[in-house]
């Protein structure tokens, strides 16, 4: 009997089959590789928090939870998390801050889809430095964005200036 | 099967981009240098290549109704399981690609040999197909590339290669040739030589 | 930001050609007329009005962290987010398709004029890229998302209709022989490009 490939009830069969297939391989894929891909983010993240804070690799981070969680490193330097939006995806960072409770020690920055060469010069050690020594306060903090990154740049702006805005009575009250 | 057909002609007589007008939107977004026009010229070849063998050995039971469905669900699922064995295993370079897997996804390039090629021809004919084209992609984005990171940030692979006397004589760097709309003018351009030199032959 | 701004910002500001530069290869290659461009441009908004609220639906429902909180609570720990792609072109492929059945029986001599970029609508970065950024920019609700594929349908209608329009012109231009067809359009798409970022810096 020869099967007709067009008839409804084949691709009935065909669809479903395809379905549990795939369903199947990625399902199982994410699965196994979560434990492996859990284990690098969070590695990354320590990094990031730790060269932030401009700490050593075995730096101390403590977590500290509540209505504004924040990262305590080596007992001192407050981490600050941020999220933003950059151009075609999410951008996020962290900003250290350091025991005078108004100087910026560093901020690190990272994002998902941004322009490699553009967006995603973000992540260079020449545009993050630029923070470090500014002071946080009422004020925006100024700084030099990508030349053809505009959106991205002002997406680093506004993550930053919301982040110290919602921090700032935490830091005022210390 | 003429080997050096199918892995020869994508190069030049039938690019992907320059004569199929395939691929456009990943060639301005990751041109702006030469690295990531590599990585991606890399990635959208092992993925065409990959996806053509595969279709072409499903070829015979696909259903007519639903093959789009069918490549665009056997694309997606290549190009996902890299992404997640990367992110396991080689998370840096994961890091770069990750950028980009939307981008190959909906590579008009892969789902185009699908439908032209694949389905229509035996698997190692299919998988050579997609070398030959993920090749003739990755040449144009190299060349585009070339003159965008060169011209636009004077470097090359993130190497300072416009020596600093130049830019102490007054030569400063094309901001604009970073921007997406000058690479559809340097493609404008390239197919221009192209064009050109096959006439005067 | 009320409705009525979403939308103008979809068109013009975060137009899908000029700003993000998505949707270029059946843009570039069908651009030929006025006419099939129209007919295109109106294709790829229909897709996107019903795919982008849809998504929207299934990533709110389904996909988001937490999204199966309301089958039970057990569920709600549950990411899916990985099914995304996938999810999101099974549907965008779907619409496709019967969208091609319903252009092929009502329009036989647009559908031929189109010949393979109708099915690559499917593939067209701009329906999936939409759908992705509606994923990302949180809309509040389902009319939000359909403004917004509705708008930047409308903003693809537009680049391309233009370009069609200053091509269907062109026809007239002394060109050198080495630019004729692909390269001029390249060339124009990329001088459009520079003018529309002019849209960039506006705030709505």
């Amino acid at each position: 009997m020869k099967r007709d490939i067009n008839s409804n009830g084949y691709i009935f069969l065909y669809s479903t089959i395809l379905v549990v297939v795939v369903a199947v391989l990625l399902t199982a894929a994410a699965l196994w590789l979560q434990p492996y891909q859990q284990r690098n983010k969070e590695n990354e993240k320590r990094m990031m928090i730790l060269s932030a804070a401009g700490a050593g690799e075995d730096g101390n981070i403590e977590f500290v939870d509540g209505e504004l969680p924040f990262y305590m490193v080596n007992g001192d330097i407050t981490v600050l998390p941020m999220q933003g939006n950059g151009l075609w995806g999410p951008i996020w960072g962290y900003l250290a801050v350091g025991p005078d409770g108004k100087t910026i020690l560093g901020a690190k920055f990272d994002h998902k889809s941004e322009t490699p060469g553009l967006g995603g010069e973000i992540t260079t050690e020449k545009f993050q430095s630029q923070f470090s020594g500014k002071q946080i306060s009422g004020k925006p903090i100024e700084f030099d964005a990508i030349s053809g990154a505009t959106r991205t740049s002002n997406g680093v702006k506004d993550m930053i200036d919301s982040t110290i805005q919602q921090y700032l009575p935490y830091f005022e009250k210390r | 099967m003429n080997v050096k057909k199918l892995l020869i002609e994508p190069l030049r007589k039938t690019n992907p981009v320059t004569v199929l007008v395939l691929g456009i939107c990943s060639c301005l977004a990751v041109t702006a240098q030469l690295k990531p026009a590599l990585v991606m010229g890399a990635s959208v070849t092992v993925v065409t290549a990959f996806s053509n063998l595969i279709i072409s050995l499903l070829r015979k039971g696909i259903p007519s109704r639903i093959r789009i469905i069918v490549q665009l669900v056997v694309v997606a699922t290549l190009v996902i399981l890299i992404d997640q064995f990367l992110k396991a295993f080689a998370y840096d370079v994961s890091k770069q690609l990750s950028v980009y897997v939307g981008l190959i996804i909906t590579n008009c390039i892969i789902m185009g040999r699908l439908e032209a090629f694949a389905l229509s021809h035996g698997p190692i004919e299919s998988f050579l197909d997609g070398v030959g084209n993920g090749l003739g992609y990755s040449l144009i984005l190299v060349i585009v590339a070339f003159f965008r990171e060169l011209l636009g940030s004077g470097t090359l692979l993130g190497y300072q290669v416009i020596p600093p006397s130049f830019y102490e004589a007054g030569y400063q760097n094309n901001g604009l040739m970073i921007l997406p709309p000058m690479a559809l003018i340097v493609i404008g351009v390239v197919l221009w030589i192209n064009n050109s030199k096959t006439e005067s032959k | 930001m009320s409705l009525f701004h979403l939308f103008l910002k979809s068109v013009f500001v975060d137009n899908m050609i000029f700003a993000y530069f998505l949707g270029m290869c059946s843009y570039l290659a069908v651009s030929k007329t006025v006419k099939t461009s129209a007919g295109l441009g109106l294709a790829v908004t229909f897709v996107l009005v019903v795919t982008v609220p849809v998504n929207y639906l299934i990533n709110k429902y389904l996909l988001a962290p937490g999204a199966l909180a309301w089958i039970s609570p057990r569920l709600a720990t549950l990411d899916l987010s990985f099914l995304t792609y996938i999810l999101f072109i099974a549907i965008i492929a779907a619409i496709v398709q019967i969208l091609e059945m319903v252009i092929e029986t009502f329009t036989p001599s647009l559908y031929s004029a189109l010949g393979i970029f109708l099915p690559l609508i499917a593939v067209n970065c701009a329906i999936l890229g939409c759908s992705l950024f509606m994923q990302e920019r949180g809309f509040a609700n389902v009319g939000e998302a359909a403004v917004f594929g509705l708008g930047s349908g409308l903003g693809w209608l537009l680049a391309i209709v233009a370009i069609a329009a200053i091509r269907e012109k062109l026809r007239y231009s002394k060109i050198p022989k080495g630019l004729q067809g692909v390269g001029i359009s390249f060339i124009i798409t990329g001088l459009m490009g520079i003018a529309f970022m002019a849209f960039m810096g506006i705030k709505l």
